[in-house]
């Protein structure tokens, strides 16, 4: 009986890496293999050729100017979503939970909106007014979210969630009604901008937005022990030493930072918070520790890959990048429900009767 | 050693949950506290495991008010096992387990070979060695709980706080629960504190009683001094006869119909 405890495993340093490596070896793959992926062909010696004055190279400016940045706002988007709605999935204990669950996509999608219809231009910094909008708006709603749903110093998750989506709903009302008044070409901007796109991205934009994402994906790793222990309920997790309360209001404020700065620049791309969490629980089971890095580097190599293909696949034209996640992501998960069956995989008390 | 004194607490204003209550915790205590439903047991339970605040009065942890303790110091010193559980993630029994591991890491230290040896031995302690791969959720009621209960002895903390540790089990099982804790109290010399509504099996194995009702402290002693009939009966509402078992000379409780 006693060998049974033995093959228990441990998570070591190995462990870790061999895990956590798979996926970190898997974005930096299609860090290097998308941006030579594209309708136009380049010649990379002509590109990485310095002696040509940089506004006389095609190349290196379709590779360093175009490709590169949209490249890498795809992964910084993916590893923000993925990370995020783990994180959210764990802290309201609901499967069916995304970054937008909370309405975050809504405030940043009513602003955004606002922002449209009033004609609003001029830039703060490197950022348009519609990104500063979007910026703005997530964190408006992630704050009301949180002022409803704090009682006492405490989360409520089920408060949390009921105002979250209670939010969401009322936004969407809210940018119907903005559409309705405003004419065909906002309109259509409200609407593209809702698909998510990952275009016309400077570099310097990016850099500006990148540490945001990053410092909170950084400290939700920090939190993934702790997100483990309170799967066992609040009583048990704080006998056993974890901040409960301190740590759920982290969480939520860090997913909440990484998922709004991702999308002011992307607008928001559909199923990937909810469908990589899923996928990668699967696959490497639930601990945290292993899942929320693996989110981080997993989840941005499948968004880079569906971008990819969305620039390539009816070129000249490009497919919207939400339309290429919800179209192949939904087919996909629901192929994997059916293979695996999710009842059997979750505990029956975590899912909606 | 744990000293509460002149406890106080209630969760709304005017509904005292417990009152004036003094409780003194040895180490290699094994007390077992009883009372009817609502009495205030889980309440206290959770004030001595400082996850509630008392309202009055104090509950000290080697002299020092728990208050003054931070979460992770008082995490290795006292553990705790509420009434109920529910796991909201796929996690395997031995990675439970290993979670009562958590309060001896820090935030960047991996699992080590002696967090597989303490967590090994817990679960061969609680007969779930043969479950450890299996998912937490797959489990029956029982098998659940002594997981649950191992979860916390792989904590190695000196107090161990379990809050009606053997509900769920079968009649073997739950004697085997309390074999385990009495062990835990005579080898290690933890101190073993349960709520429990089984009166025999606190009778056999606890060496002392706290019995509770509506919050106060009715009596406390061994279990010969205070399961007598007139005050199991004033407690408990309901007639009962005490027969003294014939091998371990301790009394039993025996419940008779209430209407003639």
């Amino acid at each position: 009986m006693s060998k049974n405890g033995s093959e228990l495993k441990l998570l070591t340093v190995k462990r870790f890496a061999s895990t956590v490596g798979v996926s970190a070896v898997l974005l930096l793959l299609v860090l290097v293999g998308a941006p030579l992926i594209g309708s136009t062909q380049i010649d990379l010696s002509r590109a990485f050729d310095f002696s040509i004055p940089a506004h006389l190279n095609p190349d290196a400016i379709i590779l360093f100017s175009v490709r590169l940045p949209r490249t890498l706002l795809a992964a910084l988007v993916g590893a923000a979503l993925s990370a995020s709605g783990l994180t959210f999935q764990s802290l309201l204990r609901n499967p069916l939970a995304s970054p937008f669950t909370l309405g975050i996509s809504g405030g940043a999608a009513v602003a955004t909106a606002l922002t449209i219809r009033l004609g609003l231009e001029g830039a703060v910094g490197p950022f348009s007014a519609q990104t500063m909008a979007a910026l703005l708006g997530s964190a408006a709603s992630a704050t009301v979210v949180y002022l409803l749903a704090k009682t006492r110093g405490y989360l409520a998750p089920s408060t949390m969630l009921l105002a979250g989506v209670t939010l969401h709903f009322f936004f969407s009302s809210l940018i119907l009604l903005i559409q309705y008044t405003a004419d065909f070409t906002q309109s259509y901007q409200m609407v593209r901008w809702v698909m998510g796109g990952l275009d016309l991205v400077e570099l310097r934009r990016l850099a500006v937005v990148a540490p945001l994402v990053i410092a909170g994906l950084v400290v939700l790793i920090v939190l993934s022990r702790q997100l483990n222990v309170m799967a066992l309920g609040d009583e048990t997790a704080r006998s056993l030493g974890v901040p409960v309360d301190k740590s759920r209001k982290v969480a939520f404020a860090a997913a909440s930072v990484a998922t709004g700065s991702a999308i002011s620049l992307s607008g928001p791309i559909l199923f990937v918070g909810l469908m990589v969490p899923h996928l990668l629980r699967m696959i490497l089971g639930p601990d945290h520790r292993v899942l929320m890095p693996s989110a981080v580097f997993a989840g941005g190599a499948i968004v880079v890959v569906c971008d990819t293909v969305a620039r390539t696949i009816l070129a000249p034209t490009e497919i919207p990048i939400g339309v290429v996640t919800a179209l192949t992501g939904g087919p996909f998960f629901l192929w994997i429900l059916m293979r695996h069956k999710l009842r059997s995989i979750y505990p029956e008390e975590s899912l909606p009767v | 050693m744990i000293r509460a004194s002149k406890l106080g607490f209630s969760y709304a204003v005017g509904r005292d949950v417990i009152s004036e209550l003094d409780v003194e915790l040895r180490d290699g205590d094994l007390l077992a506290i009883l009372g009817p439903n609502g009495s205030g047991k889980s309440t206290l339970l959770k004030l001595l495991a400082g996850l509630l605040s008392p309202k009055n009065g104090e509950v000290a942890l080697e002299g020092r008010s728990l208050g003054s303790y931070s979460r992770q110091e008082l995490a290795s010193v006292v553990s705790y096992v509420p009434q109920q559980t529910t796991v909201g993630l796929p996690f395997t029994v031995g990675e439970i387990v290993l979670m009562g591991r958590y309060p001896h890491q820090n935030a960047f230290r991996f699992e080590t070979a002696e967090d597989l040896a303490m967590v090994t031995r817990a679960l061969e302690l609680t007969e779930t060695s043969e479950f450890g791969l299996r998912p937490f959720h797959s489990l029956s009621g029982g098998e659940k709980q002594r997981v649950l209960i191992a979860r916390a002895i792989a904590q190695d903390a000196r107090i161990l706080l379990l809050d009606e540790p053997t509900a769920a089990l079968d009649l073997k099982h739950e004697v085997c629960m309390w074999e385990i804790l009495e062990r835990l109290v005579v080898e290690q010399s933890k101190t073993v504190v349960g709520v429990t509504h089984h009166i025999n099996l606190a009778s056999l194995y606890c060496p002392r009683m706290l019995i509770l009702k509506e919050g106060r402290a009715v009596a406390s002693g061994a279990p010969r001094e205070l399961l007598g009939r007139e005050l199991m009966e004033s407690v408990y509402e309901t007639p009962i006869r005490v027969e003294v078992g014939p091998a371990s000379s301790v009394p039993f409780i025996i419940p008779e119909r209430r209407s003639e």
